[in-house]
């Protein structure tokens, strides 16, 4: 049987929404969960925060999202949180962030935030396709982009969106669609959100992959990194 | 004269739950799905996809649509779409889909026995 991964999930810190918008992520079928912390939080908020999620039956997994400035400082935060967490989003808001972050094996997911609605976003282009195919990076579709804009600016999304998948599927870089949900009412069944797929032009046949396989894959990778067995892929101490 | 099988238009049936803090009457729901049709696929997408609600239950907020065989996927999608229906959050959430409407409830009484929702 098929398990799903919402690769995601900002809740509140240890309220009670929190606990029920989990436990409704639970619920409408996921088992895994990414919730995305602050690069500053504690051990003891992680450890919280998975207690809630294996009380409702939910493997959580921890997520960190970058949104640096310079291709510097994304360096040096890849180089303080690759260690901490298992998950490693880099919003890509200028070209040098986004080409940086696509070569580098250290991220994981490469999301294009729709953050000023009155000017053209930053898009995946060609050349970072080609840097992201030899990296593993997977491009993230945000699925509270789509839902949270008005009719016009949902279609200038969608039209980028579509640009960027067939970029993405033509170059072999794998594509996740996540909820990005701060509230219960920002999350969808595992099908649904896959479906949403199909206004960006992906074939309706592998869009179940963006919410299964493909992110199950990228956190047993990185699981398997963060052991103290890994010494460099392919290579583990066994002894 | 009965119609021939081959020619009949063939019909999914999708159950849904409404997760929203206000009760929300069928025809709302149903004028939010037509919108949402409408606002990624068009009216030509609507009259294909033709959504009609076939069992609403607005104190347990969940409720039975029907559709066209080959267009569940943009059904799906335009209910993923929907966020907002008269300035209330709303997520509308697919709960199973069925060719018949018996398969359907025997499903959904299957989830609810073994304690699964979706």
């Amino acid at each position: 049987m098929r398990s799903y991964t919402d690769l995601n999930l900002r809740p509140r810190k240890n309220t009670e929404e929190a606990k029920m918008m989990l436990g409704i992520a639970a619920d409408i079928g996921y088992s895994k969960v990414a919730v995305s912390f602050s690069s500053e939080a504690g051990k003891e908020e992680i450890k919280k925060t998975r207690a809630l999620c294996s009380h409702v039956g939910l493997d959580m997994v921890t997520r960190v999202d970058l949104q640096p400035e310079s291709s510097g400082a994304l360096l040096k935060a890849l180089g303080n949180l690759r260690g901490r967490f298992e998950i490693i989003a880099v919003h890509c808001t200028t070209k040098d962030v986004s080409r940086q972050a696509a070569k580098d094996r250290r991220v994981d997911l490469l999301n294009f935030p729709h953050a000023d609605p009155t000017k053209r976003r930053l898009y995946f282009d060609h050349q970072e396709a080609a840097l992201a195919c030899k990296s593993l990076c997977a491009l993230e579709i945000d699925a509270c982009s789509i839902l949270n804009n008005d009719p016009v600016q949902k279609a200038r999304a969608l039209a980028t969106m579509q640009k960027e998948t067939t970029l993405a599927i033509k170059l072999d870089v794998p594509i996740v669609v996540s909820s990005g949900a701060t509230d219960r009412y920002g999350l969808r069944t595992p099908r649904d959100l896959a479906s949403l797929l199909t206004l960006v032009d992906v074939d309706s046949d592998s869009i179940l992959q963006a919410v299964s396989e493909i992110p199950a894959r990228i956190v047993e990778r990185n699981r398997a990194k963060l052991q103290s067995s890994f010494v460099s892929p392919g290579v583990r101490i066994v002894g | 004269m009965n119609i021939q099988v081959a020619y009949r238009i063939k019909h999914r049936y999708v159950a849904f739950s409404i997760l929203s803090p206000a009760v929300l009457s069928m025809h709302e729901i149903k004028d939010a799905i037509e919108r949402s049709i409408i606002a990624l696929h068009g009216t030509y997408g609507l009259s294909k996809i033709m959504p009609e609600i076939i069992q609403y239950d607005q104190e347990d907020s969940n409720g039975v649509v029907r559709c066209n065989r080959d267009q569940v996927l943009p059904l799906r999608a335009s209910m993923a779409n929907i966020s907002i229906v008269n300035g209330n959050p709303v997520a509308l959430l697919v709960l199973r889909v069925s060719g018949t409407l018996q398969a359907l409830r025997a499903g959904l009484e299957k989830d609810r026995r073994l304690g699964n929702p979706t």
